[in-house]
């Protein structure tokens, strides 16, 4: 009877086994597969969408035993296939795209997803939007790039500069600029959920290849700059500064690299900030997230916020008092910036919103007619550090 | 084969069973309750309480015996098995459900490709499998995923603290009352078949000394669904203007968008995990249920009917989302209405005594 149990036993496990489903397909094997890197999508002027993808050449050489700096770049370029399909939706252009590139395209190690800014900001990028999010195993943490110009020049320049991996050298690269704070922290999920939210508008980070000509900082220093802007040169053409700011799901306007530093810092990020008066140059770090108070109980909505920080000369320490003056100066004129474009990139809304009971109290109360009057209250508290 | 069930078994089964289906079902199946979900699965909670309240008090009157046997004595073998046939139908509903659910689960992870026959087929085969080993099998196994599943769920949390925003919680009753209602009625049918694990179970001599054992099982079932929902609720804002399809919240739930890809193994393990325990909680129990209505049934057959009958179902177009919602609202009706009948008619013709 024992020997039967286990007879038995043995043919369940065996007949298991070879009913799992995972077992049975070829299409899984790392040679069957397109792993896209990067991913971009584009829109032309009768509305086509164009897609283009960046995969990487598994078990290509790596470039390192040419003789020259220009062929060992070139190598390593061609260490990546970029490929494209254009369709009159979505749909078709990535059906498009699967029957292009011979492997199984894979988009579940995509890194950027990168948005040329006519598409952004067209009627139907919501929509576009919808159809990435619905795309089957689309890796939705990945970074939303809004890219001023042709998404696919943008992808055709990203190489491995630094390092031999476009994979790694694009997240250290964006880790880089996003600690810096003149790029906003957005995933296309996170990007997605505030298209379809009913609190604050969605920001993703601006990008664009520099262009020959920019041979003067603006009058703010690098922060007031936007991508293609800034007068430095390198082999790296892609440029990262900025935010573009959005509305119902539709791009209205870019922030430059300045006003995307208190965007990041009401939302929590805190990054380090370079403030220059008369030539004196002070890092402020703050002590902990802005207070952020706000007051709907009246016709017209009051903002409150308080920031802590704490100020360290780099040369000399400049006066605080005109520190402050100039900070509260430049925060004022980006609120001001964003109220004229009605669009709420800060998170205030998530805060107002706090005092309704019910989100249909909260639409009626209409926050996108009520934020561009709102008035502002800054108690900016700088300390000067011992160091 | 006679299947049984000891109470203590039943109990944890419940928990661990039940709690992931009021939180699915939540999740999964009623978005339109946005991020208050949480105050629905409070609510069902609340609505099932006098259910299972009457259940424990009948155990304790009636006690060591089989809460089945008890039952025929008191209402009458016409009304027990009346009872049973109700559960055993909705049991069977739910495992189908379920069935699916998982099935769309496994799709949107890696198994797009392959057909819902052979993804639902080794289900049927695993949980025949299962559940053949009969109920303090199940009742153990589920006692060991509740001291494992805190320690999953604890990494997941942490890779994701930094994520989580209080402030997406608010407006506190987000939809309004009305349907917040509706999620309350919603999450107390998805509660309700605890009635079926109170019907199977087997009381010990042991199990006396504890008080109230399914009513505190209801209580926890409630408050950890609702924990798992205000976390959820926690990641990403209300989405009012989409129409979220099954494989965008699995998205919201397994990768929430801004997670690295290491987060997910966790994450998956505690989904799948948990859906295989309400499989195996829906197959038992329906089976259990069908014994009761036929008693010459032997459990093995019980078994093979109930998972071919629900494998069938899974399959057709009766297990779809909409009508899987639809029936999500009636449930506790369907549930509530003859258990309280049976238990009413126990009581008068006990005269309003209890032993």
């Amino acid at each position: 009877m024992r020997r039967i149990r286990k007879i038995v036993a043995f043919f369940l496990a065996a007949l298991f086994c070879c009913l799992l489903t995972g077992c049975q397909s070829q299409s899984k094997q790392l040679e069957s597969l397109a792993l896209a890197i990067l991913f971009g999508v584009d829109t032309d002027a009768e509305g086509a969408i164009e897609l283009t993808v960046q995969i990487p050449k598994i078990g290509a050489s790596s470039g390192m035993d040419a003789d020259s700096g220009d062929e060992a770049q070139q190598s390593q370029a061609s260490d990546y296939m970029i490929a494209s399909a254009k369709g009159a939706t979505y749909s078709d252009a990535m059906d498009l795209l699967r029957l292009t590139i011979p492997r199984d395209l894979s988009l579940r190690q995509v890194k950027m997803i990168i948005i040329s800014e006519e598409l952004a900001s067209s009627d139907t990028f919501i929509e576009i939007t919808q159809s990435i999010a619905e795309t089957y195993q689309l890796y939705n943490a990945a970074e939303m790039i809004i890219c001023m110009g042709s998404a696919r020049d943008f992808i055709e320049e990203q190489k491995p500069i630094i390092g031999t991996r476009i994979s790694t050298g694009v997240i250290a690269m964006l880790e880089h600029y996003q600690e810096r704070g003149f790029i906003p922290t957005t995933s296309f999920a996170d990007f997605l959920y505030s298209c379809v939210s009913v609190y604050s508008d969605s920001l993703a980070a601006l990008a664009a290849q520099s262009e020959p000509g920019a041979e003067a900082l603006p009058e703010g220093g690098v922060g007031d700059s936007l991508p293609s802007e800034i007068p430095a040169q390198s082999e790296n053409r892609n440029e990262y500064m900025g935010c573009a700011v959005f509305r119902d799901g539709i791009m209205v306007d870019k922030l430059n690299g300045h006003e995307t530093l208190f965007v990041n810092l009401l939302r929590g990020k805190n990054p380090p900030m370079n403030y220059t008066v008369d030539g004196d140059v002070a890092q402020l770090q703050f002590n902990s997230s802005p207070k952020i108070q706000i007051d709907v109980s009246r016709d017209s909505v009051e903002i409150s916020i308080r920031v802590d920080m704490t100020a360290v000369a780099l040369t000399v320490m400049p006066d605080i008092e005109r520190l402050r003056s100039q900070f509260e100066q430049d925060m004022l004129s980006t609120f001001r910036h964003c109220q004229a474009l009605g669009v709420d990139p800060f998170g205030f809304a998530e805060i107002a919103a706090g005092k309704f009971l019910t989100i249909d109290q909260w639409l009626e109360y209409d926050w996108h007619e009520k934020f561009p009057q709102a008035e502002f209250s800054l108690d900016i508290r700088i300390h000067k550090s011992d160091t | 084969m006679k299947l049984n069930l000891p109470l203590r078994c039943a109990r944890d089964l419940s928990i661990v069973a039940v709690t992931e289906r009021l939180f699915s079902g939540l999740f999964i199946d009623t978005p339109q309750i946005l991020n208050s979900g949480w105050i629905s699965a409070l609510g069902g909670a609340v609505l099932c309480l006098p259910m299972v309240w009457l259940g424990d008090r009948f155990i304790k009157a009636h006690s060591p015996r089989p809460v089945a046997d008890s039952l025929a004595e008191s209402a009458g073998a016409g009304w027990t098995r009346l009872l049973a046939a109700v559960l055993c139908l909705t049991l069977l509903y739910d495992f189908a459900a379920v069935m699916r659910l998982n099935n769309n689960s496994a799709s949107y992870v890696a198994l797009s490709n392959v057909s819902a026959t052979f993804q639902i087929l080794p289900l049927v085969l695993v949980m025949l499998f299962s559940a053949w080993k009969n109920g303090q099998t199940a009742g153990s196994a589920a006692l060991l995923w509740m001291r494992l599943f805190p320690f999953l769920f604890v990494i997941s949390l942490i890779l994701q603290w930094t994520s989580l925003q209080p402030r997406w919680l608010l407006p506190v009753l987000g939809p309004g009352l009305r349907q917040l209602g509706k999620g309350t009625l919603s999450a107390a049918g998805w509660i309700a078949p605890i009635a079926a694990a109170w019907l199977a179970s087997e009381p010990g001599k042991e199990d006396l000394r504890k008080n109230l054992p399914l009513s505190r099982a209801v209580f926890f079932i409630g408050a950890a669904a609702s924990v798992f929902l205000a976390i959820l609720a926690m990641m990403s804002p209300a989405d009012v203007f989409g129409n979220p399809t099954r494989s965008f919240q699995f998205d919201k739930l397994l990768s929430n968008g801004r997670v690295a890809l290491m987060l997910q193994l966790p994450m998956t393990l505690l989904w799948f995990n948990g859906t295989l325990f309400m499989l195996l909680f829906d197959l038992f129990l329906s089976a259990k249920m069908l014994q009761i209505v036929l008693p010459r049934l032997d459990g093995r057959l019980a078994l093979c009917a109930c998972a071919l009958a629900g494998g069938a179902i899974a399959l057709s177009g009766w297990a779809e989302q909409y009508l899987v919602q639809w029936v999500g609202r009636w449930q506790y009706l369907i549930v509530s209405v003859p258990f309280a009948a049976t238990l009413g008619i126990a009581l008068i013709r006990k005269g309003g005594k209890t032993a």
